[in-house]
């Protein structure tokens, strides 16, 4: 009897086989939550006592500052995956995940200067935390560029992996430094598993929605881009047994 | 828009350019993966 492993799945048939299930699931709980979350912090959320109306943008700015980290924690273990134990699949679900990761580090970068402006007076600031996410978005291009510089899949899945390795101190510095560094501007975490350190429930649930609703949206890219890789590698498979 | 107040451009263009984002990731990801299906089915093809 064999017996089930999680690592059935790095067999590029069955993977494609489940993402032809996972991928429209994931899709309708990612539009109906994110509809959700975003509609009713828009319309049906009080203004903060403190902010106003500004305090809306934490149903994009969060999302997706949350996104980008974790994106880069996910391609962390995938690389570390790829290095240890020669996955193809894990190799290419780290760069499935590097484009969406970048297009999060922009949703958070830009609404971060927007809701800076009126709040602290200035788009940007160098502090800490805003700098620490600065250098992982470089990393994103960085992996991004790396990926497409050599030819050979192999070695081209070694480099990056390196690249993502070294990155990802960043990764942890943009979520961590403002618990160690207490100069600079932005605000402590919103979510926390204190109840306390959250944020107010009337904002906390729209929230929640937001974000499930991005969690989502990234696994439903992160399986289509996945499915497009190993299609890719079919493509140039044929080619190379045809002699093109 | 009034219940945003004076800040209403500032909040707006955070939603806007959050979804355009949104829009372009998903729109670039399903294109690239029925561009790159068709051209493997027309490859199998082709080797039969």
């Amino acid at each position: 009897m064999t017996k089930n492993s999680i690592w059935e799945f790095s067999n590029p048939l069955k993977f494609k086989k489940l993402a032809g299930i996972l991928i429209p699931i994931f899709g309708i709980i990612a539009f109906v939550c994110v509809i959700t979350g975003l509609s009713w912090g828009f319309f049906y959320t009080p203004d903060d006592y403190k902010q106003g109306p500004l305090v809306k943008i934490i149903y994009v700015h969060v999302p997706s500052a949350f996104l980008a980290i974790n994106i880069y924690l996910m391609m962390f273990l995938a690389s570390l995956i790829w290095l240890i134990r020669r996955h193809h699949l894990s190799a290419l679900a780290a760069k499935a995940a590097a484009p969406v990761g970048l297009a999060m580090t922009f949703i958070a970068i830009v609404s971060g200067a927007f809701w800076g402006k009126p709040t602290w007076g200035t788009y940007w600031v160098w502090d800490p935390r805003l700098t620490a996410f600065a250098i992982l978005t470089l990393f994103y291009i960085g992996y991004i560029i790396l990926w497409t510089a050599e030819d050979e899949p192999d070695k081209a899945a070694d480099l990056t992996s390196i690249l993502c390795l070294v990155g990802s101190v960043f990764a942890l510095l943009s979520r961590y430094a403002v618990l160690f560094w207490n100069q600079g501007l932005h605000q402590g975490a919103s979510l926390s598993l204190d109840k306390e350190k959250n944020v107010a429930d009337v904002f906390y649930q729209p929230l929640l929605f937001s974000i499930i609703g991005f969690v989502f949206l990234f696994l439903f890219l992160l399986l289509i881009r996945m499915r497009t890789e190993i299609w890719t590698r079919q493509i140039n498979a044929i080619q190379q047994k045809l002699g093109k | 828009m009034s219940h945003l107040g004076e800040h209403h451009f500032t909040i707006i263009a955070s939603y806007s350019f959050t979804l355009l984002v949104l829009v372009t990731i998903i729109a670039q990801s399903y294109f690239k993966s029925r561009k790159i299906r068709r051209l493997l089915e027309k490859q199998i093809d082709e080797k039969k």
